[in-house]
């Protein structure tokens, strides 16, 4: 063996410390970096007869790629389930103080026509009736026009989305060509993996994708496992947004052919979130307020007109709800009849309107209040409104069960992600100590074959 | 395991988190003393709750209209009250004039008052309750007898809800005390005075009769305003068991035990505290600490 020999031997050690050591300060570096995974330098020794010392490799990343496709689904589960959350905070507003505005409006009408029973010949009774007539209504109209909002605020995240998708999509595309040809040539890719990879799991938070491993570190991303977001070459598809007949937004994906909607495809993720808060909870809860509205209406206005106004004239306390089935926009509708506003003669309290203590229509109109005329003849509005309540509080009380869960969920498979890929400072420490020793063995061997060659050059004098 | 740095931040984020949220609801509870507002906070108990506070404000109702019908009672039995005065001091009137030792002259004087009481009757039958007639029925807006004593107003009467199901009549009418066909008060006072003044015995006689008919028939209808208001007194205790039953059940739904309601104020605050202070002692990285 030649001094030569051991001056590399001694060389490839002090460049294994030092990469080493580059590896390692990168990582202290990174170790707050969102999304950096842990690198390392692979050294492997070399044979003596093939000249010794260490092999080593070009920094790579430490990761599991199990763990990594786990902590994508976590993300779009918890992504769903607190968008889910978030969308039906308002419907929690809404209603609260038991019940909300529309509860107190109900309270002080039945109220309103209790005190008409009471005294059907007072003006002021009747003008309260009319009033407070006229606040139910608004009170409905307003609830509609506030779970119109929920669901148009939930329609407008998706589209904001949408636009921040795309771009995430095209970098992810373009970080993977990027990739691919780093790779190809030997360069160090690794930080724009974990770009990539970032921005993976951000678009995670958003939509249910599947990573697949495909040659030279690059990946294609699917779309439920079965739409192409990212493919390997080739451009990346567009996500677009249309508008149902219901108004509602819907999700299209343009590639290379027709634009295809793959709203029903999106089963987790941040949009899938505010879907099902828009089409389920804030929906359900839309038409459980359009059946009141139109029960109230229909049987109040049955009763009013069987009776009779001071003048001896019959009218609706409402106007007239189209009868559809279901009577979708019925709460937005609902108004106190043009007949009677201002006109609190108008008020049917009497059978016989030309008696003025006539109270009987008044007493059949207070026994509505405590009459199955909702929810299909089963319940009394009150009873049913109180359905609904219960029926919102357990929609936003689950929807806050499971982002909470997802989020513990989510956490855990971060911190398994971590665990694997994560940086840990005592360790790099401990690693830097390490490099540190070796760099300066490694220097010795160098000091020691020169030492050795000197006394060679000396031998010959 | 492994314990990456990020570990300790995350663990420490988390329970920062859940303390400060823990923390604000224990807060809510305590200022509000409401236990749950939000339909998300207990939504069974915020169904029970409006089902009670439903019940509350239907007891209120009722309170009010038995108030409205004792209101018009009271001022029906006052009346009928002193009709029933008035018929007994006519009773007596009817007993005088048969004495023998009264002459023409006297009677007519008898006559005189009888007139007076007639007179009164009438205002009596004219009670109002604002500008109301209440012995009118359902037509109160006219007065109840005619010139000649015949009733005008509507055979039925008003009715109240003064509890869940239970219906009073308001009163009565003037057909059922002042002009009832089985025993006219009117017409017998009427009688009575021309029996006097023609000085006819024998009628004055039947006249008295039928004064004292009348007079035991306003008892009786006295007797039925006074049942009325017992029925209004009966749903009256009952609609305010119910209200106190639905204000207990109510807050018993919604709220917050104020021992329980501080002690989980106190427990909050300690554990955000030391989640702060557990934070804040995060273990220095090695490196820096060398």
């Amino acid at each position: 063996m030649s001094i030569n020999r051991i001056l590399n031997i001694g060389h490839s050690g002090m460049v294994a410390a030092s990469l080493g050591t580059a590896a390692t300060s990168h990582n202290i570096t990174n170790s707050s970096t969102e999304g950096y995974s842990r690198q390392r330098v692979a050294q492997k020794p070399r044979p003596i007869h093939h000249g010794g010392g260490l092999a080593i490799s070009s920094p790579t990343r430490v990761q599991d790629s199990f763990v990594d496709r786990r902590l994508l689904s976590a993300i779009s589960l918890e992504g769903e389930a607190s968008a889910r959350s978030d969308s039906l905070r308002s419907l929690d507003s809404m209603f609260a103080d038991i019940g909300g505005a529309v509860g107190d409006a109900l309270d002080n009408f039945e109220s309103a026509i209790a005190d008409l029973s009471n005294d059907p010949d007072s003006d002021a009774a009747r003008q309260l009736v009319l009033t407070r007539t006229t606040q139910l209504a608004q009170s409905f109209n307003q609830a509609s026009a506030d779970l119109d909002a929920a669901q148009d605020d939930a329609n407008g995240r998706i589209r904001l989305a949408l636009g921040q998708l795309n771009e995430k999509l095209q970098t992810i595309g373009d970080l993977g060509r990027d990739i691919v040809s780093g790779s190809t040539i030997g360069e160090d890719v690794s930080t724009l993996m974990d770009q990539r990879d970032q921005l993976v799991r951000e678009v995670a938070e958003y939509l249910p994708v599947t990573v697949l491993d495909q040659p030279h570190g690059a990946v294609s991303v699917l779309l439920a496992g079965s739409r192409s977001l990212v493919p390997v070459d080739g451009p990346v598809p567009q996500l677009l947004h249309d508008v149902d007949a219901n108004g509602n937004t819907t999700i299209l994906r343009q590639g290379s052919g027709a634009p295809e909607d793959i709203t029903s495809l999106i089963t987790s993720g941040k949009i899938a979130g505010y879907l099902s808060a828009r089409d389920g909870a804030i929906a359900d809860a839309q038409a459980d307020l359009d059946q009141l509205a139109y029960d109230i209406a229909t049987q109040y206005n049955a009763v009013h007109a069987a009776g009779q106004g001071r003048d001896g004239a019959s009218r609706n306390l409402f106007e007239v709800l189209p009868a559809v089935v279901p009577p979708t926009g019925s709460a937005e509708a609902l108004a106190i009849s043009a007949d009677v506003v201002g006109n609190p003669d108008g008020i049917a309290a009497a059978l016989d309107g030309t008696l003025p203590s006539d109270n009987r229509n008044a007493l059949a109109l207070l026994d509505l209040a405590q009459t199955d005329i909702a929810s299909g003849g089963t319940a009394s509005a009150s009873e049913a409104f109180s359905a609904m309540l219960a029926d919102v509080g357990i929609s936003i009380q689950s929807a806050n069960t499971k982002a909470d869960n997802a989020t513990v969920i989510r956490e855990q498979a971060q911190a398994m992600r971590d665990a694997i890929s994560g940086v840990s400072t005592d360790e790099e420490m401990v690693a830097l100590m390490q490099f540190q020793r070796a760099y300066q063995a490694s220097l010795r061997v160098v000091e020691t074959a020169d030492a050795m060659l000197n006394e060679l050059l000396n031998m010959r004098r | 395991m492994r314990v990456p740095d990020s570990l300790f931040q995350a663990r420490s984020m988390t329970a920062l988190r859940k303390s400060r949220a823990a923390y604000l609801d224990a807060q809510e509870q305590a200022l509000t003393g409401r236990r749950v507002s939000k339909p998300s906070e207990d939504p069974l108990a915020i169904g029970r709750a409006r089902s009670f506070q439903d019940r509350k404000r239907r007891a209120d109702n009722h309170e009010r209209a038995g108030g409205f019908a004792t209101s018009r009672l009271q001022v029906m039995d006052s009346a009928v009250g002193e009709l029933e005065n008035l018929m007994a001091r006519a009773r007596e009137i009817g007993i005088q004039a048969l004495n023998d030792t009264l002459n023409a002259s006297d009677r007519a004087d008898l006559a005189g008052e009888v007139d007076e009481l007639v007179a009164h009757m009438r205002a009596l039958a004219d009670t109002r309750e604002g500008d109301k007639y209440i012995f009118s029925g359902l037509s109160s807006d006219v007065a109840p007898l005619d010139g000649t004593g015949a009733y005008q107003g509507s055979a039925e009467v008003q009715e109240i809800e003064v509890a869940p199901g239970v219906r009073v009549p308001l009163g009565i009418t003037a057909a059922d005390v002042f002009a009832n066909p089985s025993a006219n008060a009117y017409s017998a006072l009427e009688g009575l005075a021309t029996a006097l003044r023609a000085n006819d015995k024998a009628a004055m006689n039947t006249q008295t009769g039928e004064v004292i008919n009348a007079g035991n028939l306003v008892s009786d209808m006295r007797a039925q305003i006074g049942a009325h208001q017992t029925s209004v007194d009966i749903a009256a205790n009952v609609v305010s068991n119910n209200s106190l039953i639905a204000i207990e059940n109510f807050e018993r739904e919604v709220s917050a035990d104020a021992f329980e309601a501080f002690s989980a104020l106190s427990q909050a605050q300690s554990a955000l505290t030391a989640a702060v202070e557990i934070a804040a002692q995060l273990p220095l990285p090695g490196l820096v600490g060398r």
